[in-house]
């Protein structure tokens, strides 16, 4: 069916079927490039083994979180029915790092998610729109980008008052001018680009522009960065309960355990530094997953 | 010859849009085109200001091919752009068959816009990496209301216009594909709205010699099977002498020189002109070239020299070229020329004197 | 063992060096092989290149992308990138190029053998100026002050024709036009008196009257210093401008040779015929355009025998069978093609009628 002047040298079947088109798209390549890459593979096997047991906490957990017992407060990692030991309460220690890990997860995920809708909303539309749209959005987000994330959490959540919900507010407006930063730069460098300026030539609408041409370029690296904040959402929500600002007892979180334990590093050192090592070890593996993705999604264009 | 298929041949002419203002009618009409870009930096009030365009007049005639040729800073490039207002002109009027653009009784930008499409040098970057090839060719029909059915098979057809088999090619990525198909492929995003005009911004610049071939090729084929206008911008003074019907030359926001094309390249009346087509390397080793047509660097169209903007490194320069800037003065069959020293009675000492 | 030049280094003046060739070719280039090996890919970019170049000889690799042309003259220097797997021999002037260490690399660069790119902004410093940056160059390959290492930069510069060339010492390159950088970049490239000049499409970017300009510049030069000079270009009319031998290449291996004179008036090889047919040229207007079919191969599946068997005109089944030896056409000739001599014949033909 190829006219004959412009050959391709195309290799086509003689008998006059045309070859099986193969063709990737970009997430199916980052995904073959995922899958040949040790260090993330592993990492992420790991989160999905702490949300699967986040998850699936009270058909997993050995014991009940909340049930103290002063008798056998302390107990160090290896006594008969508590497999990681008991905490400054009595209660199992294992059990609550698996509840606590719930609570963790969300108040990480959460905020960067809502800030992603919402910060990702705005600087898509300051770097798309340019102009005083862009500079009435950018300058806003600049005043609140002045203050230091885990300041400006603890400042608000202090100001609303304590609380599950408050602290996942506080994280959420901290992440929403970093966020609307990158994708408004992001965007700006999409829409340089000469396809962009081709669609334009076509007589297309902005939106139209913007929904099928601009969307598509700007979600992965704003994703890369959006990953990649996860972590650091991990760990100031474990600050906000730590210093009594976000869950208050006796609800099980990592955060919160570390700062109740704390008293007790001297004496039962194993099991105060437990709920710091599960947000350690999360963390980083959120941190290199996200660098994973990075790397898989610069090698093409 | 082959050339374009028969079956593409008839479904591009079903969808050809009406002629509105006749044969006679020019396609295209500039008049006195403006572009003045304020750069950043330096006092507020004397912020230096490129005049990439300093009042362009030209006339593309139905089913011509225009070949516009300059240097780097000449404005040709910025010249596209405000043809297909991309870029808002500060000045100046653009007349589509007849019509104005822009203007209380005319056609809007976006109508414009439709009928004149334009394909770009760079073959990579003008397609979205994202997009499948036929989503992209069928973005623009889409976008201008055309029905989902129907803006696929204008796709189609368009990739089938240009030698590439919508069942090879429509579901893969650029990346995939070689220079000379991925121009090709933005040959057929440009034929999908069905234009009348196309700009071709250097679009075989940046390919092999053997693909250049085969794309210049193509575009002769759909110009007479499409009846097409084509306005084709390059610095390849060889390929713009092939493809075009009228040559118009540009330097420094300028125009100084057009013509018919045999007319331009064999008798040449600016000394731009002549020192451009001079400067061709020569393809015979044992006549190679030994003088230097033209010395120094073309300059900067921030602050352009005074009067003939040629002047600075023209070896006919007199005072009166300082004094005064050069009109395009009319000379036989539509050969235009802007320079004082052919213009009679201009002052200058090779001109000749009026009777 | 690297010879170092302890030969009286005076003043680069006008009156000519290497007048008279000397027997042995300074560059000998025997069986060079380049293949990129990583996780993703293997490819094969050049399959066997030997050639040599005389003292004062400019040799000019014609090629499109994907040829091998640029992947030749950097493993010259060894400018490849840590994932090219080299082998074959390089010997310049005596030197065994591939068995250099880096500290006598180092020395050879700039000293042997100089280049000049395509992109002066990139070989440029930005956070130098011209005098510098010349200066500087000068003093790492010889012992000289400062103030001698910048009155040779001077005496370089008006060498290329930098206009004002005392007060552009101190000019940075961002405030110097494209023509400019690209004379700045040759003072460059022969501060150190290189022996071997290798020119990467060095006009390539710049506009028609500025190439023109910096084509005679590098043949008046290369005329006065007789330097060897490897050129490097995709433009036919260039290399007609600059060459005196010719090297076509074709998928990392050369499919003619010759003097520019022979292979143009009798190209024996379809590739360059096919590609001198395509190019436009003025009488062409009216004609329809003969290109080559289809396009450049992929060099990670490259065809069993002739590369260039898919796209010519004149394949036969012998074609595939295995790659074609250089086969010697006339005195100094040589083309890749089992039909090289017929080709010949038929183009000297064509030259007589």
């Amino acid at each position: 069916m190829v006219s004959q002047p412009y050959d391709d040298g195309v290799a086509v079947d003689p008998a006059g079927a045309p070859p099986v088109v193969r063709s990737r798209n970009f997430w199916q390549d980052v995904a073959r490039r995922l899958s040949r890459d040790p260090v993330t593979l592993v990492c992420l096997t790991i989160l999905v083994l702490i949300l699967v047991i986040a998850l699936l906490a009270p058909f997993i957990a050995p014991a009940d979180p909340f049930k103290t017992s002063m008798v056998n407060r302390l107990k160090p990692p290896g006594t008969p029915g508590y497999l990681l030991g008991t905490d400054e309460l009595g209660r199992d220690l294992l059990s609550r790092l698996i509840y606590g890990g719930r609570l963790s997860l969300f108040m990480g995920f959460t905020p960067v998610l809502v800030a992603t809708l919402i910060g990702g909303g705005l600087g898509i539309l300051a770097g798309f729109a340019g102009g005083w749209v862009n500079t009435a959005i950018m300058r806003t987000m600049d005043v609140f980008y002045a203050f230091p994330s885990v300041l400006l959490a603890v400042a608000i959540s202090g100001a609303l008052g304590g609380g599950v919900f408050n602290g996942l507010l506080s994280l959420t407006l901290v992440f929403i001018p970093s966020i609307a930063r990158v994708s408004e730069s992001v965007t700006i460098q999409v829409r340089t680009q000469d396809f962009v300026e081709a669609a334009r030539a076509t007589g297309a609408y902005p939106y139209q522009i913007l929904v099928s041409h601009v969307l598509k370029n700007v979600t992965g690296p704003i994703f890369v960065y959006a990953s990649s904040l996860i972590s650091v959402s991990i760990v100031i929500a474990s600050g906000l309960s730590f210093l009594g600002l976000g869950v208050s007892p006796p609800q099980a979180e990592w955060g919160l355990m570390l700062s109740n334990l704390r008293q007790s590093v001297y004496v039962a050192p194993i099991n105060s530094i437990l709920p710091g090592v599960m947000i350690f070890v999360t963390s980083l593996c959120f941190n290199l997953t996200s660098d994973g993705f990075r790397s898989a999604m610069n090698v093409k264009g | 010859m082959l050339g374009v298929m028969p079956q593409a041949r008839e479904e591009a002419l079903r969808q050809k849009p009406a002629d509105v203002g006749g044969p006679r009618q020019p396609m295209l009409i500039v008049d006195d085109l403006v572009k003045h870009f304020k750069l950043t930096g330096g006092a507020p009030g004397n912020r230096p200001v490129v005049r990439a365009v300093d009042g362009v007049s030209f006339v593309v005639q139905k089913g011509e091919t225009l070949g516009i040729v300059g240097e780097s800073g000449c404005g040709k490039s910025t010249t596209a752009r405000l043809l297909m207002q991309l870029v808002k002109p500060d000045a100046g009027v653009i007349v589509l068959d007849g019509e104005a653009v822009d203007a209380p009784h005319g056609i809007t930008i976006r109508q414009l816009q439709r009928a004149v499409q334009m394909v770009f040098q760079d073959s990579y970057a003008s397609l979205n990496p994202r997009m499948t090839l036929e989503d992209t060719i069928i973005f623009g029909p889409r976008a201008a209301g055309k029905p989902r059915v129907e803006a696929r098979n204008a796709a189609h057809s368009a990739l089938r216009m240009v030698g590439l088999a919508p069942e090879l090619f429509a579901r893969r990525y650029p990346h995939e594909l070689s220079g000379g198909q991925r121009q090709r492929v933005n040959i057929a995003r440009a034929l999908a709205m069905s234009p009348r005009v196309l700009i071709l911004d250097e679009a075989v610049s940046a390919l092999d010699k053997s693909v250049e071939a085969q794309v210049l090729n193509l575009l002769q084929d759909l110009k007479e099977s499409l009846e097409l206008t084509y306005v084709f911008i390059s610095h390849d003074l060889n390929v713009v002498r092939y493809i075009s019907d009228r040559v118009m030359v540009m330097y420094l926001g300028k125009v100084v020189e057009v013509g018919p094309v045999a007319s331009i390249y064999e008798s040449a009346r600016h000394p731009y002109t002549q020192a451009l087509l001079s400067s061709r390397p020569s393809m015979d080793p044992k006549q190679r070239r030994t003088e230097l047509p033209l010395s120094g660097d073309p300059p900067s169209p921030i602050s352009p020299p005074s009067g003939c903007r040629f002047r600075t490194r023209c070896a006919l320069a007199e005072a009166v070229c300082a004094e005064r800037e050069p009109p395009l003065a009319d000379f036989e069959s539509g050969h235009m020329a802007a320079c004082h020293a052919v213009i009679p009675g201009s002052g200058h000492s090779l001109a000749a004197k009026p009777s | 063992m690297l010879e170092t030049e302890t030969a009286s280094k005076g003043p680069v003046t006008a009156s000519g060096v290497g007048q008279g060739r000397a027997a042995e070719p300074l560059v000998t280039v025997e069986d060079l092989r380049v293949r990129l090996v990583s996780r993703d890919q293997n490819l094969s970019l050049l399959q066997g290149v030997s050639f040599t170049l005389k003292e004062g000889e400019v040799l000019c690799l014609l090629g499109e992308s994907g040829s091998g042309k640029t992947v030749t003259v950097r493993s010259l220097m060894r400018l490849l990138p840590p994932s090219a797997q080299v082998s074959g021999k390089i010997n310049i002037g005596g030197t065994d190029i591939l068995a250099l260490k880096p500290r006598q690399l180092r020395q050879v660069r700039g000293g042997l053998i100089s280049m000049i790119f395509q992109e002066p902004a990139t070989a440029l410093d930005p956070t130098f100026t011209i005098g510098n940056q010349i200066a500087e160059t000068i003093r790492v390959h010889e012992n000289v002050s400062q103030a001698e290492a910048r009155k040779r930069a001077l005496n370089l510069l008006e060498m290329v024709q930098v206009p004002s060339a005392a007060r552009r010492l101190d000019a940075y390159p961002h405030e110097l036009s494209g023509g400019l950088r690209q004379r700045a970049m040759i003072a460059l490239a022969l501060s150190s008196r290189p022996k071997v000049l290798i020119a990467d499409e060095p006009t390539t970017a710049l506009d028609a009257t500025v190439q023109i300009q910096v084509l005679l510049l590098l043949r008046e030069l290369q005329r006065e210093l007789g330097m060897a000079t490897i050129f490097v270009t995709h433009d036919v009319g260039v290399a007609c401008e600059i060459a005196d031998k010719v090297a076509v290449m074709y998928s990392g291996r050369f499919v003619e040779t010759g003097t520019i004179d022979d292979v143009l008036a009798a190209p024996a090889h379809p590739y360059t015929s096919g590609l001198l047919h395509a190019v436009v040229n003025s009488e062409a207007r009216g004609t329809r355009l003969t290109p080559i079919p289809g396009a450049p191969p992929d060099l990670s599946s490259l065809p069993p025998g002739c590369s260039f068997a898919p796209r010519c005109p004149r394949v036969q089944s012998a074609c595939n069978d295995r790659v074609p030896d250089l086969v010697e056409v006339s005195d100094g000739h040589a083309s890749r093609c089992i039909l090289a001599r017929d080709l010949s014949l038929q183009g000297t033909q064509e030259l007589r009628q």
